[in-house]
């Protein structure tokens, strides 16, 4: 059981993340200057019925600072020890409380994609699971500038967020990071694998201070050459 | 008859399944791959050649254009449904042996992992370049790798990995399928996968999308 108890969780709607369908096509592979008639029909079909299918829950634990140390080396919450790299530790100097964070669109909007590959259709399929991909990092943009607005009238604000997988913080970090959320929190399951389900769900940190800020991220100095947020 | 299998290759490289189907444009109120395959087979045509003058050919531009980086992943998958109308003509005559596959592919994505995309662009590939694929899914395990080269003697097996937590599963899935079959021709591919991990697990190829693979197969026949 956690020693420190604030967690929250916050229902999201899909319309108030104002999804830029650019954006889809972005993933895709298209710009304005390539764009098939067909794609931008068929995301206009499957977007309303995608959205119909996410219950998009958001939440965090917060992990006050008497719980947590920064070293060189390293980040420890109480005696667990995360091996989150040197770029991620960099960013958590200084912060003041750290908030493990997750969200997911949910269970329903997994099997919806997969009733496509059923009905041998793996393009259709394809194009919902590009909308979850985007939809479910929309919703932690969204989820995290909520909690900011917050923290400013508290003069704090945070650092970038940090996903295990990414800036050379190993994706099986999980099982720790998953260790300090409530149980079965937002209904998500961490399979030993490190993989969540459902499927479309986001986990990672963020440390927040008053002397914090937001830097662009250092895709330069990471050796992690294949991360797919380089392409953002 | 040779223009209606041009046309063939045409309708499935711009993905072009029925007539009733309004994309793309400049093919709108033309017969699609299904259609035409109706004509070819009436015409007398082989579906050996329907399947290599016609279907192989179309999926080969697309996957030209794509490697060329001038087409992406959803041309692809619209130019695989329309290959795919054209199959379900065709099927009858791979199910009495008047057709022969390539050669028979068991693919799947490893134990662990859920994602499978990148595994259904491998089976489309496969499939259009005639080939027959036993898709096992996902968080297939070793059990069911040599379940399913039982039911296929000779088969080659494709295993996929998105996570670095679920690749390392692919070593122990190498092993106890070259233990049991050890002639079994074993490729891998995924996101976090490298040729140099490819040789360290003793499999016989990492490729980086589905036409390489697809080329070496059949550079292998």
């Amino acid at each position: 059981m956690q020693e420190f108890n604030q967690s929250y969780q916050l229902n999201i709607n899909a319309t108030d993340l104002k999804i830029d369908k650019k954006e889809i096509y972005r993933i895709l592979g298209y710009s304005d200057h390539n764009l098939p008639e067909n794609i931008v029909n068929d995301v206009d079909e499957l977007l309303p019925l995608a959205f119909a299918k996410m219950e998009i829950l958001g939440g965090y634990q917060e992990i006050p600072k008497t719980h947590y140390k920064v070293s060189e080396n390293s980040f420890s919450v109480d005696n667990i020890d995360f091996q989150c790299g040197k770029i991620i530790l960099n960013h958590l100097k200084g912060t003041e409380k750290a908030l493990f964070f997750v969200a997911t669109l949910g269970n329903e909007f997994d099997d919806y994609s997969k009733e496509f590959i059923k009905q041998g259709d793996p393009y259709k399929a394809y194009l919902v699971d590009c909308i979850g991909s985007l939809t479910v990092e929309c919703a932690i943009d969204w989820f995290m500038t909520n909690i900011e607005n917050d923290l400013k009238k508290e003069n704090l604000s945070c650092t970038n967020r940090f996903s295990p997988g990414y800036c050379n913080w190993n994706v099986s970090e999980q099982h720790k990071l998953f260790s300090k959320l409530p149980e079965g929190f937002l209904g998500i399951e961490l399979l030993e694998s490190s993989l969540m389900k459902p499927i479309k769900s986001v986990s990672g940190m963020v440390g927040i201070g008053k002397n914090i800020k937001k830097m662009k991220y250092t895709c330069h100095i990471c050796d992690q050459k294949d991360c797919i947020m380089r392409k953002r | 008859m040779s223009e209606l299998l041009k046309q063939l290759a045409i309708c499935v490289e711009k993905g072009k399944a029925t007539k009733d189907s309004p994309y793309p444009p400049d093919l709108k109120d033309q017969d699609g791959t299904s259609e035409i395959t109706i004509q070819l087979l009436e015409n007398g045509c082989t579906p050996n050649e329907i399947l290599k003058e016609g279907l192989m050919v179309g999926m080969q531009t697309i996957g030209d254009r794509f490697s060329a980086g001038k087409a992406y992943i959803p041309e692809l998958l619209i130019a695989a449904k329309a290959m795919n109308a054209s199959m379900e003509h065709l099927k009858p005559y791979f199910d009495n042996g008047d057709v022969k596959h390539k050669g028979t592919m068991i693919i799947g994505t490893v134990t662990g992992d859920l994602h499978d995309i990148g595994k259904n662009l491998v089976r489309m590939v496969l499939e259009g370049d005639g080939w027959k694929v036993i898709d096992l899914g996902t968080d297939v395990d070793s059990e069911k790798y040599i379940a399913a080269l039982e039911e296929n003697p000779g088969a080659g097996v494709g295993m996929s990995a998105l996570l670095t937590t679920t690749m390392i599963n692919m070593k122990t899935i190498a092993s106890d399928i070259k233990e049991k079959y050890p002639n079994t021709k074993i490729y891998i591919g995924g996101a976090p996968v490298t040729s140099e991990y490819n040789d360290s697990i003793g499999c016989d190829g990492y490729f980086v999308d589905p036409y390489g693979l697809a080329k070496h197969l059949s550079q292998g026949l």
